[in-house]
Order: structure tokens, then sequence, then C-alpha cells
């Protein structure tokens, strides 16, 4: 079965050629442009993966993980491993990353290689 | 007993005293030796003259003429010796000295026949007057070779002098001629030619100033020696004289009113003038004083007002200049040099002078012995008094020596706590006539002021140098302060493009990679690729738009449309503040807001404001509007940037401006953006102010004056702030 993952970015062309992407990959991606809409897709569906933009108007990355796994928890559902794209513009941001413990990070624009490699890996540490 | 017998007394005991006073200054120097030789001669001669006056039998006075006689022989051969030891020529002229004297010997014999004295008779009142004899004629010619050999040897050796050692010849001069003119009254009634002696009282005034011509330097003005001398002579013939007249003349007519003790009265009139005659003296002296010694007590008044001015002055250059400029023209001297210490090359350099002479050494070396006399002593030393012992004295023949290379009439040691800070080297005054002793007290005075004010002059350099160099380093601490502030925001508006240009360049990355993997040309993919790169086209345009220097030079000013300036920068910021929820909103209804003004320096500020103004909001939500109002009215136009943020407390608003002043967490900001942005605000004649409210938010107004409204700009001086 494909894997399921939520690509979470308020830019449109970013969320459209990641879907692409990952589409022709054999994967099952759904993108939505803000951290309530993921809020919304974790509650209806259920995800192997999210990739999510660290900056978001409204509800950033970070605040969207957040509440993510707080609903996760509530809910008793096992955590979904979390992959955050980042601008390198983004330090106090990416710090927050780093303390919330995500999966992995990638800085943007990131090669199309090490994106599919980075996402393999951490879907692999998670069967584990 | 006459007027003559009581010149003769007077001129006695002038001669003993003055004599024995000038000898015991000084019993080596040949000068003091002389001179005292010449008062005994005088003294001699003025005793006897006394004692035959008032002889009352012809032996009793052939006596005392004889002897009188015998002074007269010996006065002009020690009167030229004290001549040539006064200027110095007593090795040289030795045997015409020799030959004078033993000529005068060769007369002594004959005053004891009638070959000089014939005989004594009565003449023009008085009793025993003598007759000259054959070889008296002869006498009075030797009597006056030696006087003008002597006149013409001080003629000669007069311009070789200082101005000052001039001044004293002149006056030993013309007391010389005084002296022997006076004396020579004398000689008339010698030969029947009925003219009284009257001249004999300016004996004692000649052996007065010859005194002082060797003691000179430390008393008083000789124009005052003078003064005072003929006052007392003046004075004590009053209180002598009216006794004595009264007790000869007027001795009938006491007895008959007074009987046997007829001398109650001349004795009760000379206790009366005795008592009242030293009173007279010194008020009679006084009123001299005053009129002698205006010029001087001028400028000691002037030099005792300058020691205070002088603390005032706390530059030391202007200082040293000040003193030089004062001394010189107060007491009116040819030159001046003062000669400071400097601590780092360890020498004295001359910093200031007047009328300095063209080899006036420009340095004094710490070892050369003026300054060592002076540092040792702490003493003025005077050239004259110097050169008068240089003599007898091998360390004074040095100290001539250097006082003469630096052409110093006087050098004055500037002390404070046994350091020597200054010297002054001071020329002659410009009247001839010497530094009196309280000259000297008075320049002491003077230089331990000058002393004390180079201390402050050089403590105030010291701190005004620091004071300059700190604030070098605080102008430049502030510049790259100020710097690092440009480059925080540069560094802030990177951040905002770099993330906006990420964006379009992961999507062309991706899709780019995408068609290389599958070898397929993608549609889709391709316009994507078209999109992102389209948009980072209009990234570049926007941060050139903001980013835009003027043709000219960055700094000058030119004409500016600030709406042009404000859509550029929202345009720039848009992306970043979107990206944490802020809105922006524009309301600028007219074409153009013109002023005149630097693009950049404008859109500095406006920047500023409006990051400022992101940044209040998000303190206190996620999201918020900042509005930006342009308007125009009555030649100025006002720029209004309003914030829904968390606003600024009353009693920070006040501080808002000042550098450093920041009401971000630390680390947060350096606190120069509004004051900067208030300087480049006042730069250009406009004024910058706010109004805020807590939790409510902020207003900043920025009003700057229109294109056509100079002359306002001109008037307006200071940019302000409103609470």
């Amino acid at each position: 079965m494909a894997k399921r993952i939520l690509i979470v970015d308020d830019e449109a062309m970013i969320t459209k050629s990641l879907k692409k992407l990952l589409a022709k990959e054999g994967f099952a991606p759904t993108i939505v442009s803000s951290g309530n809409e993921a809020l919304d897709q974790i509650k209806t569906n259920d995800f192997d993966l999210l990739i999510l933009d660290i900056r978001m108007p409204q509800m950033d990355g970070i605040e969207t993980i957040t509440a993510i796994r707080q609903y996760m928890a509530v809910e008793g559902k096992d955590p979904i491993p979390e992959i955050v794209i980042t601008g390198y513009a983004d330090e106090n941001k990416y710090k927050c990353a780093v303390d919330l413990k995500v999966s992995a990070y990638i800085y943007k624009p990131f090669d199309t290689n090490e994106f599919l490699d980075t996402i393999k890996k951490v879907l692999e540490q998670n069967n584990k | 007993m006459g007027f003559t017998a009581v010149s003769g007394l007077l001129n006695g005991i002038t001669c003993i005293l003055m004599g024995a006073f000038v000898y015991f200054k000084n019993r080596s120097a040949e000068v003091n030796k002389s001179y005292s030789l010449l008062s005994l001669g005088l003294a001699v001669w003025s005793f006897s003259y006394f004692f035959w006056q008032i002889s009352n039998d012809r032996q009793s006075a052939m006596f005392w003429v004889r002897l009188l006689t015998v002074g007269s022989i010996l006065i002009p051969s020690f009167y030229l010796n004290f001549i040539l030891s006064l200027l110095k020529l007593g090795d040289k002229r030795k045997k015409i000295f020799i030959t004078a004297f033993l000529s005068s010997l060769i007369f002594i014999p004959f005053c004891f026949n009638n070959l000089l004295i014939r005989d004594l008779k009565p003449k023009l009142g008085f009793k025993f007057w003598p007759d000259a004899g054959t070889l008296y004629l002869p006498f009075l010619v030797f009597f006056f070779l030696c006087v003008i050999y002597s006149c013409y040897l001080i003629i000669k050796r007069f311009k070789k002098l200082s101005s000052v050692g001039q001044n004293q010849i002149k006056y030993v001069f013309i007391a010389s001629v005084a002296g022997f003119l006076g004396g020579s009254t004398n000689y008339p009634l010698w030969y029947n030619i009925p003219i009284p002696p009257i001249g004999n009282f300016l004996v004692s005034i000649h052996v007065f100033i010859l005194a002082y011509a060797i003691v000179k330097y430390r008393l008083m003005a000789i124009n005052v020696v003078i003064t005072r001398a003929g006052i007392f002579l003046a004075v004590y013939t009053v209180v002598l004289g009216l006794p004595f007249v009264l007790s000869t003349s007027g001795k009938n007519h006491l007895v008959n009113i007074l009987g046997p003790n007829w001398w109650i009265g001349p004795l009760v009139l000379m206790a009366f003038l005795g008592t009242l005659g030293p009173f007279v003296y010194i008020y009679l002296r006084k009123k001299a004083d005053a009129i002698l010694l205006k010029e001087q007590l001028r400028y000691q008044d002037i030099l005792k007002l300058a020691a205070v001015d002088m603390t005032r002055i706390r530059n030391l250059q202007k200082l040293l200049d000040f003193i030089a400029r004062t001394i010189t023209e107060s007491v009116c001297i040819r030159h001046s040099a003062i000669y400071y210490f400097n601590p780092e090359a360890k020498r004295f350099e001359m910093k200031a002078g007047i009328n300095p002479k063209k080899n006036q050494p420009a340095v004094i070396d710490l070892k050369n012995e003026l300054v060592v006399w002076l540092e040792k002593n702490k003493l003025p030393l005077a050239y004259e008094e110097i050169n008068d012992r240089s003599g007898n004295h091998p360390d004074f023949v040095i100290l001539e020596k250097q006082m003469r290379l630096l052409n110093a009439s006087l050098a004055l040691p500037c002390i404070l706590e046994n350091k020597l800070l200054n010297i002054i080297i001071l020329g002659d005054k410009l009247s001839g006539n010497t530094y009196t002793t309280d000259d000297l007290d008075n320049f002491l005075i003077l230089a331990k002021e000058t002393a004390l004010a180079t201390e402050n002059a050089q403590l105030y350099g010291k701190i005004e140098e620091d004071i300059k160099q700190r604030t070098k380093d605080l102008i430049e601490l502030q510049k790259q302060l100020i710097q690092a502030e440009k480059l925080a925001t540069v560094g802030t508006l990177a951040g905002g493009v770099a993330h906006e240009i990420n964006n379009p360049l992961t999507a062309i990355l991706t899709n780019v990679q995408m068609l290389l993997r599958s070898g397929e040309l993608d549609k889709e993919s391709l316009e994507m690729i078209e999109e992102a790169t389209k948009r980072c086209r209009t990234i570049v345009q926007k941060l050139m738009a903001y980013a835009k220097k003027p043709l000219a030079e960055t700094a000058v000013f030119s004409k500016i449309n600030l709406k042009t300036i404000i859509n550029n920068t929202v345009a720039f910021l848009r992306y970043q503040l979107e990206q944490d929820n802020i809105k922006i909103s524009i309301k600028a209804p007219a074409e153009a807001y013109l002023v005149e003004g630097n693009h950049n320096e404008l859109e500095q500020v406006i920047t500023n404001i409006i990051l400022n103004a992101k940044d209040a909001i998000k303190q206190i939500k996620k999201s918020g509007i900042i509005d930006i109002t342009l308007s125009q009215a009555e030649g100025w136009v006002k720029i209004e940037i309003e914030d829904e943020g968390t606003g600024i407390p009353e009693n920070m608003i006040n501080r808002i401006f000042d550098p450093f002043f920041t009401t971000k967490d630390v680390g947060k900001g350096l606190g120069l953006g509004l004051s900067i942005c208030q300087s480049i605000i006042k730069k250009h004649k406009g004024k910058i102010s706010l109004r805020s409210n807590i939790n409510r938010g902020t207003v900043f107004t920025v009003t700057l004056p229109g294109l056509n409204n100079i002359s306002i700009a001109n008037i307006l001086k200071d940019g302000g702030r409103d609470g």
C-alpha cells in the first residue's frame, strides 16, 4: 500500500510540485495550504508522514506540529513522523524545530534525490 | 657755624657711613675697596673742612686747612682708581693709577709750607680762608686732569656697556661732574675771586650716587636714590642747621631773652626738629616715591592682576603668550622669552616670546648651569648682579656667559613643588633702569603663579586630550554601531528576500529534476518552472526597486515622490509581512507627494517604522494591520504609519528617539533605529512624532516640507517628539 504523505505549505507552486514528484515516486500525497487544514486532514484521515513548511501565515509549521501531536496524544494514536522544510533565514524557527525533535529538516531549495532519500529513511525508521 | 661748616660735617658723616657700608658689603671686590678709599679721602677732606670752618683761632684753622688740602690732593687719584675699578679697567691701567698716585704724593709735603697754602685771611664773611700758594695752580691742574681723564674713560666705555650699565654710568658721570664742580666752588676764593662755596653740599650727593653705582642692583632706581638722598639732606640740614644758626647768629637775642640759659632755646628747637624730622622725611619720601615710582607701581599692579587672570587660562600656549605679552608690555622691556619644560624631551623649549632676538636659543638643556642654579636657589638671577661678581667668582663667569647667550637681563624660575616648570627670560627695561628689589619680589610672586597656572593648563590639556580621544572613540563606536544597525536591518530584509525567493527556486529545482529523472517533457512541470522563474524575476525587480540608488551620489538631495518610496517599500516588505500575518494598507489619494530628500534615507525611515510596527503587533497578537496614510496640506507632506500593536508606555515616549533606547528584549535590537530615523528627518528639515496607547497601537507621524516649501524648511530647525 502506498505511503500516505500530508504536505503542508502555503506556497501553491511548492505543494503542486511536491505532489507531482511524490505521486511519481509511488507515494499518496495530500496537499493542504495551512496548519488548520492539516489538522482537519489528520482528524479525518491517517497519514504515514507529514511534510510541513515551517513558515506559514496564521499557524506556522511549529504550531501545526504541536497541535497535531497534542491531538494524536489525546486520541491515543501513534505519532506521525514529521519532516520540516525550512529556509536558511529561518534560524529561530529551525531552533524550535530542533527542540521539537522532528524527524528531519530540509533546506529550501532542496535537491530532489536528497528529499526522496530523507522521506525513505524517515519512513523506514518509523516502521522499526 | 655757618652753612659751609654744616655741609662739611654732613659730607664727612656721609663719606664715613657710605664708605663703611660699601666696604663691608663686599670686602673682596676691587670696586668696593677703591670706593672706600675714595670715601676715606673725602672724609678726611670733609671733616677737616668742618673743623676748619668752626675754628676760632688761626692756628687751628691753618692745621685743618693743611689737612683738608692733603685730602684734596689724594682725592683725584683715589677717584681715578675708583673709576678704573668700576669700569673694570684696573689691570690695564694700573700704571696710570700708580703714576697719578705718586704724582699726588709729591704735593703732600708742600701742604706744610706756603707753597700750597700761602696764608689765611678773612674773605666773604669767612674768618680764615686760604690764599693759594705758588704750587696750588699746578695742583689744581693735576686735580682736574685726573677728573677729566676719569670722565674720558667713562665716556669711552659707555657704548660697550649694557643699557642698564649705561644708565648707571650716566648718573655716575653726572654725579661726578656735580660733585667735583660743587666741591670746586671752594677754589675761586683761594684766588680772591668772590664766589662763595655754595656747591659744597653736592659732595654728599656725589658720594651717595657713587655708592649706589657699586651696590646698585639690589637697591632702587638711581633717580629714587638721588631724590631720597636730596630729601634726607634737605630735611636734616634744616633739623641740624636751624639750631646751629640760632645758637650762633641768634645767640645774642637768646641771651637777652633767656639769660645764661640761652642754650635751652637751640636745644629745644633741636629736640623738636629732631622728633619731627623723621616724619617729615618719611612724608616727603612717600610723596616723592609716589611720583618717581608711579611707573613701577603701575606695572606692579598690572602684574598682580595678571597673576589672578592667568589661573583662568586653560590652554598652555595661550597662557605662556599671555604672560610674555603682559610682562613685556607692562614693564616696558625690550624682549622676553618663556622656556617651558618638555617632560618627554627632558629639556626647556622656548614656547613664547615677545621681540625675541635672532640668536635666541630655541632650547635650554637640563644640565645648563643657569638651569642648575635656578633649580637650586629658586630665586631670580639678574645679569648685572653676576656681571659685577663674575670677576671674583668662577661660577658667576659661567652664569654670566649663559645669561648673555640667552639675552637675559633677568631670569625668573617658575617652580612648583620643587619642580622647575618654566624659565622666564626678560631683557633690559626700555628706560634703562635696573630691576629693583620690589621688581624682583613681584616677579617672584608672578613666577610662582605662573608655575601654578602652567600646571593647571597642563592638567586641563591632558583632560581635554583624553576627552577628545574618548569622543573620537565614541564617535567611531557610534559609527560602528550605526553600521551594525544597518547591517542588522539589511540582514532582516535579506532574510525576507531569501525566504521569498527560495520558494520559487524550490519549485524550479524540483520540477527540473523531475523532468531529468523522467526524461519526458511534462507540460505541467514546464508551466510550473515558467511561473516560478517569473516569480523570481518579480522578486528581483521588487528588490531593485527598493534598493534603487538615484543617479547622483547617495548623499545628495533630489526631488522625490514619497508615494513611490512607500509603494516600493511596501512591495518589498509585503511578502515577509504576510508570512507574519501582517497586512499592510496604503491610503495616498494624490498622484504625487513631492519632497526634497534623499531616496535611500527616506526609504530607511519607512522600512524601520514598518518593521517596528510589525514587531509591536506580533508582541500581542498573531496577526494585524499596518495602515499607511499620506496627506499634504499648507506646504507640508505627512506620512502616518499606524499599527495595532503593544503600544509604548507614557514614561518611555520621551526617550523613544534616544540612541540605544529600546523596548525590545535584549539581543532583539540595538535601539538605534528610531534615533537614526530622527537624525534623517531632521536633516530633511522635517519632524517625526508619535502618539501611542498601551495595547491599542502607535501612530508614527513624519512631516516633511513639500517641494515648494523650502522657506518653511529653513525656519524649522529641529525634529521633535510628541506623546
